[in-house]
């Protein structure tokens, strides 16, 4: 208490030099969380535009679709196979699909595009076309024979709502596949490589088309927490048999998005760490300061026997009470920020080198900010520790002082 | 052995102290062989020309500095056979402290300052504030216990570091030119607090000074040239 009582009135002593260390904290708190904030945004919505919106967190295939994508490797739809799904835990919905390519014309233009066969009802779970129509309609069953082509794909065909498409591909077992569809709406994702490459069938027709009846070439699965991607493939792994199926959680099915992740969170780490030091360094040189000026004091303290102890208690308890104010309010500061440009994402100008390394991964160069509680309060922690150790030394410098040579000063 | 008839004992006694300074190399012969006894109730001035020892013999006493040679005691201990912990207990114990000036905890308020020093020494908080009520009383400022040194005036600050001084019941009381930086009234009230806790209490004071009219009031004069005694002359003055 004792302690504690003079800790606090020194810290209202000299107001100038503690508001100087207490905001040199709730900067860097400010900076390493937004910066946090950021970095973790831009994964998060990298991970929700392709994994969350287009490939599931997790999928079932044939054994082998995975490393050889080709129709021979599709598995059969059955009953069996989909109440397996449902009675797993931590599953809500099964999205079926058939995945090819094909050559796509209009009139006067031709494309490679990527086709995908989908249960309009299911699909709403993922990437929920419906609701990303830009001009046209969506499937009303599964057999109709249209099709709804990415926003740039269209252009480039140089097609309309209500025009035919002509499909020529290779179906199953090496048999031509082609057809002619009405094109009955266009969709747009938040993918621009989708956008100009996308056709979406419904499953009946897409399977007639590849002359795949009741095969897939996956299941995506909808689970309750996305964490839990990894237990989830466990389970449902070991209800299935593992000659015919692969299950695959999301970090299996897209190693270089983790990896990309993981590199880009390497370089933000070492920048933080620049930070933490830099802080730490400013922070020791207040607390230095602030203990040369005591000096003296601090000689009188030890001399009429004050143990060392007390002093360095005391020393302490200023520190660790500004520290604590400090992370604080450097959380309370920067949660706005980050609130600010989780509402209104920063777009990148698409000449910038950031921008093209979003777009070489298929995503819209924005960035959004995340809001998850811990990226704040482990920066706060951080810093706060970091405070801690750099003024440990002054802290035990000056406890350690002898007292003759202290008031000597 | 020392503790038990500690009482009986001289409160200061030297054996042959010498200091040292920078052996190694330009030293400074500090002290050469001080042989010295102070018994309970002595109001006793070192004096001597600048550079003399005076601090130095003050500092070895009060347990602050060791002596480069010879030894020490305090009521029959050897304060040099004390680890740096054991010393600064025995300095909160036994010793009481006025330095030249900025004597007090610039943040705590004179009746805490007084009171810390018995808060450290593990006193119940009522009887520490209690006394140090009492022991402002005395050194004459009982208007003034919820001022903060910055609040007082040079002359009130050195009063509040006696009081303090004497707050742990001290063997003794060291004061190093308490009163150099007074004006001669401040000057002159201080000695005359210090008389008085000398007569009525039986306090021992060691003090250092320069001043005549300070040295005019002690009754023994221990005069310090180059580190050693000099001259050590008893004297009677009129108290009061
Ligand atoms: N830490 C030190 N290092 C080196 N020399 C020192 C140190 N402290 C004191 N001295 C020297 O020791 C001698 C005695 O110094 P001391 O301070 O004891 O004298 P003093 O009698 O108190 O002088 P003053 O009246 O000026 O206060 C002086 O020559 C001084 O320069
Ligand atoms: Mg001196």
């Amino acid at each position: 208490m004792l302690y504690l009582k003079l800790a606090w009135r020194n810290i209202w002593r000299n107001k100038r030099r503690t508001f100087i260390t207490m905001l040199s904290i709730i900067v860097a708190v400010m900076l390493s969380s937004v910066m946090r904030t950021m970095n973790e945004g831009s994964y998060e919505q990298m991970i929700e535009n392709t994994v969350g919106i287009f490939t599931g967190y997790v999928q079932i295939h044939q054994k082998g679709y995975w490393d050889d994508k080709t129709l021979e490797n599709t598995l059969v739809s059955s009953d069996t196979l989909f109440q397996i799904i449902a009675q797993t835990p931590g599953i809500t919905k099964a999205v079926p699909r058939i995945e090819s390519y094909a050559l796509v014309a209009g009139e006067n233009q031709s494309r490679a595009a990527m086709v995908i066969g989908i249960d309009p009802e299911k699909e709403r779970s993922l990437s929920d076309p419906q609701n990303r129509i830009v001009t046209g309609s969506y499937f009303e069953d599964l057999n109709e024979r249209s099709v709804l082509l990415g926003t740039d794909l269209v252009q480039r065909l140089e097609l309309q709502v209500g025009d035919s498409l002509v499909m020529i591909g290779q179906g199953f077992r090496g048999q031509s596949a082609a057809g002619l569809y009405e094109v009955k709406g266009t969709v747009r994702f938040p993918n621009p490589e989708m956008n100009k490459s996308l056709v979406m069938m419904p499953l009946g027709t897409a399977q007639f088309f590849l002359a795949a009846p009741d095969r897939l070439t996956g299941i995506s699965l909808i689970i309750e927490d996305s964490d839990d991607a990894e237990s989830v493939t466990k389970i449902l792994s070991g209800y299935l048999s593992s000659e015919d199926y692969e299950v695959m959680d999301w970090k299996e099915l897209m190693p270089e998005l983790v990896q990309a992740i993981e590199s880009d969170r390497g370089s933000g780490l070492i920048i933080i760490m620049i930070l933490y030091v830099v802080v730490g360094f400013g922070i020791l040189g207040t607390v230095l300061m602030m203990i040369t000026e005591r000096t003296y004091e601090f000689g009188v303290m030890i001399s009429v026997g004050t143990s060392r102890f007390a002093i360095a208690m005391m020393l302490a308890f200023e520190v660790l009470l500004m520290a604590m104010a400090g992370s604080l309010v450097g959380i309370v500061a920067s949660y706005p920020i980050s609130y600010y440009f989780h509402i209104n994402p920063i777009r990148l100008s698409d000449s910038g080198d950031m921008a093209q390394v979003i777009e070489t991964f298929g995503m819209e160069p924005v960035l959004q900010f995340s809001l998850e509680p811990s990226l704040f309060y482990s920066q706060a922690i951080i810093i706060f520790v970091i405070t801690l150790i750099f003024c440990l030394i002054p802290i035990l410098k000056a406890s350690r002082l002898n007292p003759v040579k202290a008031m000597r000063s | 052995m020392p503790t038990q008839n500690g009482n009986n004992m001289s409160v200061i006694r030297t054996e042959g102290l010498t200091k040292v300074y920078n052996p190694d190399q330009v030293p400074v012969h500090a002290l050469n062989g001080v042989d010295l006894t102070i018994e309970k109730g002595e109001f006793t001035a070192i004096v001597g020309p600048s550079g003399s020892g005076k601090t130095t013999l003050l500092n070895i006493i009060g347990g602050l500095d060791e002596p480069t040679g010879g030894k020490a005691f305090i009521r029959g201990t050897d304060i040099s056979t004390l680890s740096d912990r054991e010393l600064i207990n025995f300095r909160l114990n036994h010793i009481g402290f006025v330095f030249q000036s900025f004597n007090l905890i610039p943040v705590l308020t004179a009746l805490e300052n007084v009171s810390f020093i018995m808060q450290m020494q593990g006193r119940p908080a009522k009887e520490c504030r209690e006394k140090s009520i009492e022991l402002l009383e005395e050194v004459g400022l009982k208007d003034k216990i919820n001022k903060r040194p910055s609040e007082l005036s040079g002359g009130q600050q050195q009063r509040v570091a006696v009081a303090r001084a004497l707050a742990s019941k001290p063997d003794f009381v060291l004061a190093d030119e308490p009163t150099a930086n007074l004006d001669s009234v401040s000057t002159a009230e201080l000695l005359d607090m210090m008389a008085e806790l000398n007569e009525v209490e039986d306090m021992t004071f060691i003090f250092s000074t320069h001043d005549q009219r300070v040295i005019d009031r002690a009754r023994r004069v221990i005069t310090l040239v180059d580190g050693k005694i000099d001259s050590d002359e008893e004297r009677t003055v009129d108290s009061g």
